[in-house]
């Protein structure tokens, strides 16, 4: 990647970014503290307790991706959004959050980012209220008695990630306690998208880009229409949502884009296209030889322009990814 | 003087300052053995425990899987109830990602994951926990510890093999992050192998990630290898990154690993170091103290022994004027108005003694001035009355004439005497002929002293014998010897003077056949007014005594009671 200097922050100060990919964390990892790259781009927050290192500055901040087990909304058991609503309350966002995420994250109720500025926190989420799941599936027909009395669909895993199964499992037993039989599939990421643009799933266990603007709301939940094709593949269906959406997309006004977005939330919580269980957390490991500016909580990769390389003529840098 | 003040050092040292540099340097060696006791002491319980920890972690996830062994044997569970136990435990237990049942052949019959399962049978480089197999640890995706764990199953069929689980040691990690020594003392776990499985050191933890073997550590190559065979825990100071470091190391037996506690020596010894300097300062300031008083009052005991000292020399070099200056009211204080008090009276005494001394000279000089001058005075006295009377007679007034020449040739060696005595002639040195002077004396005074009765014998060496002097000083010195010797002897005796050279030396002895000195007087017999006779002055010896001196000779006198008295006078010879 090389630098754009018509930037209109300023002429970014690294003149060049190669990326290299590595199999493994780990390896990167070993390579960064050889000082064969500057920057790790991606690493568990888990470890930053472990990874401090006279070499190696990190920073954690929260992604913009939401961990979501989203619904094939056209599947016949998925497509009555009182049932996925009721599959919402019936999950323990914290619990989730707190062991298989570690506590690095927060709990998360529709895909509008809550750090938006335009994000209305006074709309209603989901609380863990399993009594009342069981009561909106029951009336839904689904009272939890072996055979047709039990909801079941399979959820599509991405193959070889503890931290995606340790959640499918507890949501699992979440939805086990409210009558709901969930299975899994594990699926390799080279299958991944091929069953999901098929819309070969009930629903699907993935993390999910959905900030910092609205658009990436836009692109996976608007319908389909002729003039746009946009990454919908949950046959997620609401129109009062596409025209908040299509709103939003024009929108020039504050207020208004404030009062649609909230409008969306309230929509897309009483109508859920899946469950939006968490805004993880991740973060970037860089090199002490860059000077970075700090930003404590935000992503290092914003102020990228910014970086520059101490005590070296050149300006090179690799980034793992 | 120098002796006293050597002692009272000797004695300050002794008493204080040596007892104290032994103290202080007994105390900085036990503080200093007594902090190390005590800081080995202390690591090596952290290091005991986070070996204990490390044990206990690593045994209750094999209880565990040992538990989940026990659900799964001899049950008759379905495949997928299997599965659902595993499942279950591993929400359960989150410190394990992964619990698997291998069949004996190693290959996956249920497990936790919901895609395929990422463990096996630990391998050959495994290690033997109690009843459990253990793998050696590696870093997952999220760059955290993990191991794999397994205990054999028992039974038939699908139910025998193996239950397999990877096990975070993240615990581990964080316990080790958690143990601090000090500021900067930390802990670092090492396995069996020589593998770093976690270190305490933000600035190490790379050593970690890269799997550095660290078998050449000096505590754990000690501890693993010959010199620590047997043993579990031990001590040693070696240099280390963060410079000379005190280390100790706990072995986790059941596994063989090794912990390590170590800190620098600097923060390790900063409290003794603080309290050694503290303590070094405290004696130094001592130490000053004590040298500054001992200076002191050392200076306040001596000063009054010198002044005393002094003040006694001063007194024996006829000093009396000299006193001592002692204000103090102690026994010092006491001893120098003593002293004062007896120069003061030593001055008094002196000046009675003057006043005596004058009083008697005065005598003497009175006694002896009438006797001298007044015999003739009184003979010219005579010789004036008869030559009134007998002015006619020729013969007579021969005699008359010599009588006054004679008396008053008494008279004028009278006063030639004391007046060499109390002002001296300056003397004319010239070459002299001893023989020739001596000759031409004896003659001249031959006639006299027949006259007295006696003889008077020249006794003179062969050859001429060459002197540096005064002629008239020396010719006066001979006949005062000579009168003397005369006056001394009685008629029909014989005064002899002798002229002989001995060793470069000329020797003029005037010998009398008199009646001899008193030996006790024989000391003062040339001091002033000293005379062997019953009256006179004694002016002569003493006027003899100073012009030969004073020409560089020696005068001596040698006599015996009843037979005689010899004065002998020498010269060095001239040239």
């Amino acid at each position: 990647m090389r630098a754009n200097d018509g930037y209109y922050r300023g002429r970014p100060a690294i003149r060049d970014l190669v990326f290299t990919a590595y199999p493994t964390l780990r390896q990167a990892w070993a390579s960064l503290l050889r000082g064969e790259i500057e920057v790790v781009s991606d690493i568990s927050a888990d470890a930053l307790p472990f990874l401090d290192d006279r070499k190696v500055q990190t920073d954690s901040f929260p992604r913009r991706y939401a961990y979501v087990l989203a619904f094939n909304s056209t599947r016949p058991q998925l497509r009555s959004p009182a049932v996925r609503q009721a599959l919402n309350f019936a999950v323990n966002r914290d619990a989730v959050i707190r062991t298989a995420l570690r506590g690095r994250g927060r709990a998360a109720t529709t895909p509008v980012w809550p750090d938006h500025w335009a994000y209305d926190k006074s709309a209603p989420g989901y609380s863990f209220d399993p009594p009342r799941a069981s009561a909106a599936l029951a009336a839904a027909g689904f009272n939890g008695t072996p055979g047709r009395g039990r909801l079941r669909f399979t959820c599509l895993v991405p193959e070889g990630h503890v931290i995606f199964e340790r959640m499918a499992l507890m949501l699992q037993r979440d939805l086990f306690d409210v009558g709901v039989d969930l299975d899994f599939e594990s699926v390799a990421l080279s299958n991944f998208d091929t069953r999901l643009r098929a819309g070969d799933f009930d629903a699907v266990l993935v993390d999910l880009l959905s900030g910092p603007s609205l658009s990436r709301v836009y692109s996976f939940w608007r319908s389909p229409g002729p003039a746009f094709t946009g990454l919908n593949v949950f046959g997620y269906r609401n129109a009062q949502a596409d025209a908040l959406l299509d709103q939003l997309r024009y929108a020039t006004d504050d207020a208004a884009t404030r009062a649609a977005t909230g409008q969306l939330q309230r929509v897309m919580t009483d109508d859920p296209p899946g469950i939006f269980i968490a805004w993880s957390e991740r973060a970037r490991a860089i090199s002490r030889r860059i000077e970075v500016p700090a930003a404590p909580g935000r992503d290092p990769f914003q102020s990228l322009w910014q970086w520059r390389l101490l005590n070296e003529a050149t300006s090179h840098s690799a980034v793992h990814e | 003087m120098n002796r006293i003040t050597t002692r009272l050092v000797m004695l300050l040292g002794t008493a204080a300052v040596v007892p104290l540099l032994l103290y202080g340097l007994v105390s900085v060696l036990s503080l200093q053995q007594g902090t190390r006791a005590t800081v080995i002491e202390g690591n090596t319980n952290v290091a005991k425990r986070a070996a204990e920890h490390i044990e206990l972690y690593i045994d209750n996830s094999v209880r565990i899987l040992h538990a989940v062994a026990a659900d799964l044997q001899h049950t008759g569970l379905e495949r997928w109830q299997q599965d659902r136990i595993l499942k279950n435990f591993v929400l359960q237990f989150p410190e394990f990602s992964e619990i698997t049942l291998l069949d004996q052949s190693g290959h996956p019959v249920v497990s936790s994951r919901i895609g395929k399962p990422g463990v096996s049978i630990p391998g050959a480089d495994s290690m033997q926990f109690k009843d459990a197999y253990m793998s050696a640890f590696s870093q997952d995706d999220d760059l955290l510890p993990t191991a794999v764990l397994a205990v054999r199953q028992s039974g038939s069929g699908t139910a025998a093999g193996w239950l397999v689980g990877r096990v975070s040691l993240e615990e581990l990690w964080r316990m080790v992050d958690r143990i601090r020594v000090g500021d900067q003392g930390v802990a670092l776990v090492v396995t069996s192998a020589g593998q770093l499985l976690a270190h305490g050191d933000p600035e190490e933890k790379a050593h970690v990630a890269r799997g550095d073997d660290m078998r050449a550590h000096p505590l754990v190559a000690r501890l693993t290898g010959g010199d620590g065979k047997g043993a579990t825990t031990l001590s040693g100071e070696y240099p280390g990154a963060r410079g000379q470091m005190l280390g100790v190391a706990a072995r986790v037996p059941a596994l063989g690993w090794t912990v390590v506690v170590e800190q620098p020596q600097t923060e390790a010894y900063a409290i003794a170091s603080q309290l050694q300097t503290q303590l070094g300062l405290a004696i130094g300031v001592s130490l000053l103290a004590m040298i500054g008083v001992g200076y002191s009052q050392g200076r306040r005991f001596i000063t009054p022994i010198f002044d005393l000292m002094k003040g006694t020399r001063a007194l024996a070099a006829g000093r009396l004027d000299e006193r001592v200056a002692i204000d103090s009211t102690d026994e010092f204080g006491q001893l120098g108005s003593a002293f004062n008090n007896m120069a003061d009276r030593l001055v008094e005494l002196q000046a009675e003694v003057r006043k005596q001394e004058r009083q008697a000279t005065f005598g003497r000089i009175a006694a002896g001035l009438a006797h001298d001058i007044s015999t003739p005075i009184q003979n010219l006295g005579n010789a004036c009355k008869l030559i009134v009377k007998k002015f006619d007679d020729l013969e007579y007034r021969s005699v008359f004439q010599r009588t006054i020449e004679r008396e008053l040739a008494l008279v004028r060696r009278f006063l030639d005497d004391l007046r060499q005595l109390t002002s001296p002639v300056p003397l004319q040195r010239s070459l002299l002929e001893v023989n020739k002077a001596v000759g031409e004396l004896v003659e001249s005074m031959t006639a006299t002293v027949h006259h007295a009765g006696l003889e008077l014998v020249a006794d003179l060496a062969d050859g001429p014998v060459h002197i540096t002097g005064d002629q008239f000083a020396l010719n006066r010195v001979y006949s005062n010897l000579i009168n003397n010797a005369c006056q001394a002897t009685t008629p029909g005796g014989t005064v002899t003077i002798r002229t002989r050279i001995e060793e470069r030396t000329a020797v003029i002895a005037v010998t009398d056949t008199g009646s001899g000195i008193p030996a006790e007087r024989l000391d003062s017999i040339f001091d002033e007014f000293v005379s062997t006779k019953r009256q006179g002055l004694g002016l002569g010896l003493a006027v003899c005594k100073k012009t030969v001196e004073q020409l560089g000779g020696t005068i001596a006198v040698a006599s015996v009671l009843g037979q005689g008295t010899t004065f002998t006078v020498r010269f060095p010879l001239a040239g």
